[in-house]
């Protein structure tokens, strides 16, 4: 019996919950399409590390110092982000990014209900999920030196990709039919290229200025950005956009899982964790509807906004601005607010990031 | 026991600074170890809920007068209505 019981490192029930926990991860990767570039290696590496005695853990850990405990992994994952990222429509109606600020509301109300249960460090790195933006969660966490970081992308990653569920029923809760129905009139403004060169630069140093701690998310988006709109790095843009994202994806998803050992993830805590998750993307999509809401109480009619673009402004890019453009065709097949709609989701990105910066500035 | 002066000293401020830390964790519940349940933290940090998303309009309203601006020095050849 001690040679079998020595040859077999038998599993505790934590552990066997956690394979399942990944299982369920990796069935919603495949078999329902959700964030499959996370949610798989984050669901196989939960496996992993939950294996008695697990060999996977050291490798797992040298990848976590190498690229997560110093930020760098999320930071470079963002220069291919910004080089995905196209802000032509938000350009053409620089107004819609105060659509995108109101729609991180739901950061700072989850900031205060986490307070309730959580110490400051905890719930401010619990109420960045809220920035819909998976980086600029793990930065912050890291930065805040949250012992949750697990539980927070699990959350992150898994709400980004239940958007399309998320929000709709909290749009219809507070628009009416009439609201949901609003045409808005698309002026095709064009914009320069020295427009889209000097964008990125400019945005770098107003948000360094006003949150230096920002400076680092920020300026490798717009790192990213620049390299995109630039027109003579073609090579060197699609490369981040697709080797390095898909690169830094795979470390990213498998070393983060990690952070879901059984001891450290089952806990009442995780539980709590993905419920305050929950409400911060329904009150980020609450403040941008009532933000563009209480906007129409001061505009003319023929010149007021559908207030469901409000909640495009959520980070998760290009989803929400499409979930919001699909609800405006289904109340009337002829109203087209895309473009206004992927405005505010393009805003969004960068609010979020901006919002990430500015609860380090005032926490950390 | 007895301390030399700077021993003393040292002690001194060593019990001043756990009695601050105290006083800041529950205040605002800097008390990571476990569960616990103060709801005066929603109302403590209503003040960053605030200058939070005062400061995201703000930043945001720089950039989009900035991003006017650049428009304005950098036009595009052509605008039409759709």
């Amino acid at each position: 019996m001690d040679f079998f019981s020595e040859l077999l490192n038998v599993p505790t029930w934590r552990e066997i919950v956690m394979w399942c926990i990944g299982g369920v991860l990796i069935y919603l990767a495949i078999a329902k399409d959700m964030e499959p570039s996370l949610l798989l290696p984050m669901g196989f590496g939960a496996i992993l590390v939950n294996l008695p005695a697990s060999g996977a853990i050291e490798p797992l850990q040298t990848l976590f110092d190498a690229g997560i405990s110093n930020e760098l992994f999320p930071l470079i994952l963002f220069i291919g982000i910004g080089a995905m990222c196209d802000f032509s429509p938000l350009l053409s109606n620089p107004k819609l990014m105060l659509f995108g600020a109101a729609a991180q509301f739901g950061i700072f109300f989850t900031l205060s209900m986490a307070s309730m249960f959580f110490g400051l460090n905890d719930a401010a790195s619990i109420a960045i999920i809220g920035a819909a933006d998976g980086p600029t969660s793990i930065v912050v966490a890291q930065k805040l030196g949250s012992q949750y970081l697990g539980a927070i992308m699990v959350a992150a990653y898994s709400y980004m990709a239940l958007v399309p569920i998320i929000q709709p029923p909290v749009i219809k809760l507070l628009t009416t039919e009439k609201e949901r129905k609003i045409r808005m009139q698309y002026v095709d403004h064009e914009v320069s290229k020295t427009t889209r060169i000097v964008f990125p630069i400019v945005i770098t140093i107003i948000a360094g200025i006003v949150a230096p701690d920002s400076v680092a998310l920020v300026g490798f988006l717009m790192f990213g950005n620049l390299i995109r709109e630039c027109g003579v790095l073609n090579s060197l843009s699609g490369t981040v956009q697709n080797v390095l994202a898909n690169l830094i994806t795979v470390f990213l998803g498998i070393t983060i899982a990690l952070q879901m050992q059984a001891d450290k993830f089952l806990q009442f805590d995780t539980l709590l964790i993905i419920a305050l998750g929950l409400v911060a993307f329904i009150f980020d999509t609450a403040g941008g509807v009532i933000f563009a809401k209480i906007m129409n109480l001061f505009l003319k009619e023929g010149k007021k906004v559908n207030p469901m673009i409000g909640a495009a402004g959520i980070s998760a890019f290009p989803m929400s601005g499409r979930v919001v453009h699909k609800m405006a065709l289904k109340e009337d097949p002829e109203n087209f607010i895309l473009m206004q709609a992927m405005g505010v989701n393009a805003s969004g990105q960068i609010a979020s990031v901006i919002a990430g910066g500015l609860i380090l500035t005032m926490i950390h | 026991m007895e301390y030399g002066f700077d021993e003393a000293l040292i002690y001194a401020e060593a019990e001043e600074a756990a009695a601050e830390t105290e006083e800041i964790s529950e205040t605002v519940g800097e008390d990571t170890s476990g569960f616990y349940f103060n709801p005066s933290g929603f109302v403590d940090t209503l003040g960053y809920m605030g200058r939070g998303m005062l400061g995201i309009f703000v930043v945001m309203a720089v950039i989009i007068i900035a991003t006017t601006l650049c428009d304005k020095l950098f036009p595009a050849k052509k605008k039409f209505e759709r």
